[in-house]
């Protein structure tokens, strides 16, 4: 083990301030690099025996297909190795009562699962097995790029999923959201070649992170990744995810659905990364207006008019980048009063400022409700390796709460102002056009649509 | 009142269940269950006008609900510093829900929307409704829990009245706290907000059921939304009183047919190059235990191909054959066994779920220790001789099939049920 520092045991839970700073989730007990580059973070939370496992790995995907041949190695990551087939492979998993999945986007590579607690050894030793030497013959991958292919074919079908495509479209242009997007024909076109370039670039320790929470004493868990991850190999300089660009607002885009029976409308303006100090008053603000189920867009929209069941704004980050993001599915003949409503609610956001009592709700909202979202390990497991993934540190959760305190009422009204401009949104409508455009007359103005 | 404290954590798990569900809903009255679920969420007269959701979403917490087939639940998970509100909001709609003729009107509009949102407009979106319709026989066990149109738009606030008086009393709840708090404080606060609420008479559910079919049942549904054809498969489920054993052999035996990468129905060459996605589990929504009226073994297949379905049902019965014929050998069976004990403890580290699961087996079946007992009867009790048995029920019992096909255009008549 070289350059990490293992710190101080903390319970889980047991913290001594517990009335004082609710929510106040803990430190992990341990945050270290290994000589190798890989990250080991560790969080002792023994609720029930097992311990939740997440690895990430960066990447940026730099070519139209890589995205979808990163998906595809993902698939095959964990369908046996150089030294057992599939079946000895997942026998082994399952013998320890272990999951272990893989998934890929435009971003990182993560594998997701968990293990009985006495068996993290032996899980973390077939864990650095797959991701060191997986079976990437064609035999395997054969079956895969058919399924991979498949199966990307049927998740466009959903109307949110038509939505997200068109709206990725709209705020980054089309050679970024294809460079972003997998597609079918590039998974039936990957190669043996591509799979074994793709891992040799970038399944390497350097820049990986590996998470472990639960049922676990700090020192032997981070003994235990240090001995079976210790021999991987670093890999060349780990990519840094690209930093998504600054897009414009302007009009929607219509995406024609012929008979649906409900229009997806989301909408998407720029935002502030993780790691920026501006971060907790924009998010506050962000809760008052539709994050929270007391904030202003949904008592209107679904308390009040009952157009929408579930809606909603929130902030979508990816390393280096935020997007503020309103959503709400509303029937055809709602579809233009839903969004003359959002628009009024931003236009308020300036107009009439989010108030002390409104703030301060926000505020106790998101303290207290990070820490109960992050009670079982899993939640928190996955919690850590998304914050860590945008960049900031293992002491974030830990920090969240005291750092919201120190937002000033006068911050908020700031981040109101400056970021829900109606003028700075853009986005999408999935519809069917025939229901919809004779309800468009004078909402047409309302966010261009 | 369930106290199960686990003081390891800051967090604590409130959950409500009330002995009604969708079935337990008169006929005309589709669809009340739910919609009076929107309404009680909220809450009572005491937190009018902020509502239930905004007072727990400002300690820190959050929460929600669900009406299924023999259960209402109200759940929440806060910091253990909520636990006095939470249980004072409970005890407070559980008393007087606050209920307004405006409330009404636009919590039937919302649910419109989550009807649109939840089935009309998705791919497949009468799945898995559309399996109890084609097994089931009895009008409570075939319906949907979202209810009739018609009769959703004739409610009215009397009848809301008498729903929460017939269905609500305390007589009918079961109150379940878990997470972070100390079991003397929460029996004596427990005591102090809900021991002088009235007791009241309870309509008793009605006993729903039904003899086992006695021939497939078939049905073709279109599908506009759908880009590929489906099937959906239903068997009935053992009883999970009286054919316990049975009952957990067919948990195992859904979880070798489908659940891994390595399940049995993902291997064969015929299923597995067929089927874009396949899902098998059981209990109408995939969570066991879940009711104690006719319940359900699903499995879900979309493939590309018109022949798909045939070769995935083949697959199936030539699988459920050889398990029925060769007993499972022991090494695939504790692998299996013990993945899904790990995955029903992983459940019970979250304590808003754990409290939603035990409350859910004291209120069916008046056993809460069932949920936690559930990983350790699968891991060490299911023996391979009793999933072969499990497997030789299914093969020879009859099931209800039905076929999605992609787009309007549905074959002339194909929408009705038809006898194989």
């Amino acid at each position: 083990m070289t350059g990490g520092v293992v710190q101080g045991r903390r319970g889980y839970g047991s913290r001594p301030d517990a009335g004082g700073a609710q929510g106040r989730l803990p430190l992990p007990d341990a945050d270290i690099v290994l000589g190798n580059g890989l990250r080991v973070v560790v969080c002792s939370a023994p609720v029930v025996p097992l311990v939740e496992i997440r690895l990430t790995t960066p990447y940026a995907a730099t070519a139209p297909g890589e995205v979808t041949h990163c998906q595809l190695l993902a698939e095959l990551l964990l369908r046996g190795t150089a030294h057992r087939d599939a079946d000895d492979y997942d026998a082994a998993l399952a013998a320890h009562g272990a999951t272990l999945d893989a998934a890929a986007d435009a971003r990182r590579l993560t594998v997701t699962g968990h293990t009985m607690a006495d068996a993290l050894p032996a899980v973390l030793a077939l864990l650095a097995e797959a991701v060191r030497g997986p079976r990437l013959t064609e035999d395997v991958l054969a079956p895969e790029r058919e399924r991979l292919a498949r199966r990307i074919r049927l998740a466009t079908h959903p109307p949110a999923a038509l939505a997200q495509h068109a709206l990725l479209r709209r705020r980054y242009g089309e050679d970024r959201a294809a460079r972003w997007q997998p597609t079918p024909e590039q998974a039936a076109a990957c190669t043996r070649d591509d799979l074994a370039r793709l891992h040799a670039r970038h399944l390497g320790a350097r820049s990986a992170v590996l998470v472990l929470v639960g049922d676990l004493r700090p020192e032997e868990a981070v003994a235990m990744a240090t001995e079976v991850f210790g021999a991987w190999e670093p890999g060349p300089e780990g990519d840094v995810p690209e930093v998504p660009p600054w897009f414009p607002g302007g009009p929607l885009h219509r995406v024609d659905r012929p008979g649906a029976v409900q229009s997806v409308i989301r909408l998407a303006a720029p935002a502030l990364p993780r790691t920026d100090p501006g971060y907790p008053a924009l998010h506050l603000a962000q809760l008052v207006f539709g994050g929270s189920f007391a904030s202003r867009l949904v008592a209107r929209l679904r308390e009040d008019k009952g157009y929408a069941y579930q809606l909603g704004s929130g902030v979508e980050s990816v390393p280096g980048a935020s997007t503020l993001m309103v959503e709400a599915d509303t029937a055809a003949e709602h579809t233009a009063p839903a969004l003359a409503v959002i628009r009024e609610e931003l236009e308020r956001m300036a107009a009439d400022p989010p108030s002390v009592e409104e703030i301060d709700a926000a505020r106790s909202y998101a303290v207290g409700s990070t820490a109960t979202a992050m009670s079982s390990p899993g939640a928190l497991a996955s919690g850590l390796a998304n914050l860590l993934h945008v960049g900031v540190g293992s002491d974030w959760l830990h920090n969240w709460g005291p750092l919201l305190e120190g937002v000033a009422h006068d911050e908020v009204g700031e981040a109101a102002r400056r970021f829900f401009r109606p003028a700075d949104f853009t986005g999408v409508v999935v519809a069917d056009e025939a229901a919809v455009a004779p309800l468009r007359r004078g909402a047409a103005e309302e966010l261009g649509f | 009142m369930l106290l199960a404290p686990n003081p390891v954590g800051a967090s604590i798990g409130v959950a409500v269940h009330y002995n009604v569900g969708f079935r337990t809903e008169p006929e005309g009255r589709t669809g009340l269950a739910h919609l009076f679920e929107h309404l009680m969420f909220q809450g009572g007269r005491g937190a009018a006008p902020v509502g239930y959701l905004p007072q727990v979403q400002r300690a820190g917490g959050f929460g929600d609900a669900r009406t299924r087939q023999d259960v209402t639940v109200y759940y929440a998970a806060a910091p253990a510093s909520a636990l006095e509100m939470l249980l004072t909001l409970e005890v407070d709609r559980m008393r007087a829900p606050f209920i307004s003729a405006r409330n009404l009107r636009t919590q039937t509009a919302v649910i419109d929307e989550e009807i649109r949102l939840m089935v009309r407009n998705r791919p497949y979106g009468t799945f898995p409704w559309v399996l109890p319709r084609a097994l089931h026989r009895r009008a409570e066990n075939a319906r949907d829990g979202y209810g009739e149109t018609v009769d959703l738009a004739s409610f009215d606030i009397p009848l809301c009245e008498r729903f929460f008086a017939d269905h609500y009393g305390p007589g009918n709840a079961v109150v379940t706290l878990t997470g972070a708090f100390d079991r003397g404080v929460a029996e004596r606060l427990v005591r102090r907000h809900f021991e002088d609420l009235p007791a009241r008479e309870t309509v008793r559910s009605p006993d729903l059921h039904e003899p086992l079919p006695g021939e497939e049942r078939r049905l073709t549904v279109g599908d506009p939304h759908a880009g590929s054809p489906a099937v959906a498969v239903g068997y009935r489920m053992p009883d999970p009183v009286t054919e316990r054993a049975d009952y957990l052999a067919h948990l195992v035996l859904a979880a070798l047919l489908g659940q891994g990468r390595q399940a049995l129905l993902r291997r064969g060459p015929t299923a597995a190059s067929e089927a874009a996605s396949l899902s098998v589990g059981c209990g109408l929504f995939g969570l066991p235990l879940d009711t104690a009226g006719p319940d359900l073994l699903t499995l879900f297949a979309v493939h590309e191909h018109e022949r798909g379905a045939e070769h995935i049902l083949d697959a199936l019965d030539a699988t459920l054959e050889a398990l029925a014929t060769d007993e499972i050998a022991a090494g695939p069976l504790r692998a299996t066994t013990a993945r899904w004990a790990a995955g029903a403890m992983r459940e019970l580290g979250d304590p808003g779920t754990r409290a939603q699961l035990l409350g859910l087996r004291e209120t069916l079946f008046g056993e809460a220790e069932l949920t936690q007992a559930l990983p350790e009867l699968v891991r060490g009790g299911v023996t391979g001789e009793q999933v072969s048995r499990a497997a030789a029920r299914l093969r020879s019992s009859h099931r209800a099939v039905v076929h999605f096909v992609p787009g309007q255009a549905v074959p002339r008549g194909a929408a009705r049920e038809m006898t194989a």
